[in-house]
Parts: structure tokens; C-alpha cells; sequence
């Protein structure tokens, strides 16, 4: 224990480094831990806690920075893979963009603290067209804070974390297994819940050979554009005979719905 | 958005499977926006 903990001592700054870059570049690799344990271990300075708290800011920006260039190259091609490997693609795109244009660039700041956001937010900030030196002062405004965050916490709680970090490596395989299981069991939920939600709307949905049979009809559905503005921008063209509409609006204007025409919805 | 419909009495509502990436990979006609655009603020009960 004793020798993985001078290990940690000596290699801490570089762990934190290169977990939080892999981390932030959106793969499944906990970083938060970390930052913990090597605010605990820099009670003793070593590693430096200013080292600590740099380079686990700059793996965050040099993570985050691939995703922006991409949303700039490829526009919402990027974001419409994100979310589609995420566990929650039905909401995924149009909840990151209300919360991008809800808060701006503040949502870069807050991004690293909220997850899924921090890798969504900057190909976001990207294709948005936000200037560069903008988003580099935001996102190292953001990763400065969320590093400061862990690494003070790890700090202030030096002795706790380190008894729990020695209980770590001493029953490694086991807290690993727990640690696996719940990680497990939060992916099951994730996934019934999704499972539950698509079940609702399973038989609801209509498939695009259908609808371009509706449309042909002399009386076609009510088709509404539920993609965001700035996305129609990047392709100016839908379906014809839709209507933009934005989702939060929709509910609220619910009885100017024909109610002797089907509605079909659609989105990115 | 559509559970919202639903839960709000209208039924005859539902999503358009695989969105319009899905449409416009199969190829179906897309009209240009500058049309729908003409349609924004209007009243939801518009001829399509």
C-alpha cells in the first residue's frame, strides 16, 4: 500500500493529466477520483497542489478542444453522434442546446461540473461560431474551477480520502468489483428507463415511407419542424409542408392544434 | 414532446421514426426553409 501510495506521490500530477485528458475527450474513464486522491496526497506536498490543480486543467481544455474544432468542422454531424451514443439520445440534442442558449457561454464554465454537457459544450460552442479566444477563456475559466473543486475537496479532506484511497488499493479488486456493480446497475436503470419511454411512444411513431404516402394525400398531417433554429440555419431546407416550431413553445399553444388532423413531429 | 401532446388530449400525435436525418437519407424531397420560414409566428391550424 505504502509503495503504491509514494507511487501516486510521484506520477500523481501525470495520472491526473492524462485521466482527465481521456476523460474529457468524452471516453469512459472516471477522473473525479483522481483529483481527489491527489489533493488528499498534496497535503504533504507532493505532488504540488498548483501542479495538480494546472494539469488537471489542462487535460480538461486540451480534451475539450478537439470536440470544438470538430463541431466547427462538421457542424451538428458532431453533435448528432454524440448524442447518439449517448444513453440518452432522444432528449440529448435538444436539452444541450436549450441549456447552451439558456445560459451562452456561461454553459461552458458550467459544462465540466455537469455530466454529459462537458463533452457535448464545446462542439456546441463550436459550430455556433463562438471566436476562439472566447471559448478558450470560458472553458479555462470552467476547468480551472472544476479542477480547483475536486483537488480543494481531496485537499480539505486529506485525511478521509487517503484512508479511503489506502482501503482502495489494499481491497483494490473488491472496491473495483462494487465500484462495477453500481456502475452497472445505473446503466441498467438508464437503459429501462429508455426502454420504458420508447415503449410509450413505439406505437406512436411513423415511418418516413408512411409519411411521404400522407403527404400525398389532399389532406396531409400537420408536419412540425421541432429542429432548433440555429440547426436550420446550417441546412436550410425540411420536410414539405412543415411548420418550425420550437418544442418548449408547443406545449403552451396546444389548443391551436387542429384536433382533425394528425400531428407529426420531427427533429434532427 | 409528443407524451406532452398526448397528456395534454391531443392523440393523434406521433414522431417521425429516425427524424429527418432518417427522411433525408432515404432521399425524400426537402423543400428549401426560406418556405417555412414564412410560416414561423403563424397560426398551428395553417394549411399545410
Amino acid at each position: 500500500v505504502n509503495d503504491s501510495i509514494d507511487f501516486l506521490r510521484e506520477n500523481g500530477t501525470t495520472i491526473v493529466f492524462f485521466a482527465v485528458l481521456f476523460e474529457q475527450m468524452g471516453l469512459p474513464i472516471p477522473c473525479t477520483p483522481w483529483l481527489l486522491a491527489a489533493g488528499a496526497l498534496a497535503h504533504s506536498g507532493r505532488p504540488s497542489l498548483l501542479a495538480v490543480v494546472g494539469l488537471g486543467a489542462l487535460g480538461a481544455a486540451l480534451g475539450h478542444l478537439g470536440w470544438f474544432f470538430a463541431g466547427r468542422r462538421w457542424g451538428y454531424g458532431v453533435l448528432r453522434f454524440l448524442c447518439r451514443i449517448s444513453i440518452e439520445p432522444d432528449t440529448c440534442v435538444q436539452r444541450t442546446q436549450g441549456t447552451f442558449d439558456r445560459f451562452g457561454g456561461g454553459a461552458l464554465v458550467a459544462a465540466p461540473f455537469i455530466p454529459g454537457l462537458t463533452t457535448i459544450a464545446p462542439p456546441l460552442a463550436g459550430l455556433s461560431g463562438m471566436p476562439l479566444w472566447r471559448y478558450l477563456a470560458l472553458d479555462a475559466l470552467g476547468d480551472l474551477l472544476w479542477a480547483s473543486t475536486f483537488v480543494g475537496l481531496g485537499y480539505a479532506f486529506g485525511d478521509q480520502v487517503t484512508w479511503a484511497l489506502r482501503v482502495a488499493l489494499r481491497y483494490g479488486s473488491s472496491v473495483l468489483g462494487v465500484a462495477l456493480g453500481l456502475f452497472g446497475l445505473w446503466m441498467l436503470f438508464k437503459l429501462l428507463q429508455r426502454a420504458r419511454v420508447r415503449r410509450k411512444l413505439h406505437v406512436d411513431r411513423i415511418r418516413p415511407a408512411e409519411l411521404k404516402e400522407m403527404l400525398g394525400r389532399p389532406s396531409p398531417p400537420l408536419v412540425l419542424d421541432l429542429r432548433h433554429r440555429r440547426e436550420l440555419v446550417e441546412d436550410p431546407h425540411t420536410l414539405p409542408g412543415a411548420l418550425q416550431v420550437s418544442p418548449s413553445e408547443l406545449p403552451s399553444r396546444h389548443k391551436e392544434i387542429p384536433r382533425d388532423r394528425e400531428l407529426i413531429l420531427f427533429c434532427s | 414532446v409528443a407524451l406532452q401532446l398526448k397528456r395534454r388530449g391531443i392523440h393523434r400525435v406521433r414522431p417521425l421514426e429516425g427524424g429527418y436525418a432518417a427522411w433525408t437519407l432515404l432521399g425524400y424531397p426537402v423543400v428549401p426553409w426560406e418556405d417555412a420560414r414564412q410560416a414561423l409566428g403563424a397560426p398551428l391550424s395553417v394549411p399545410a
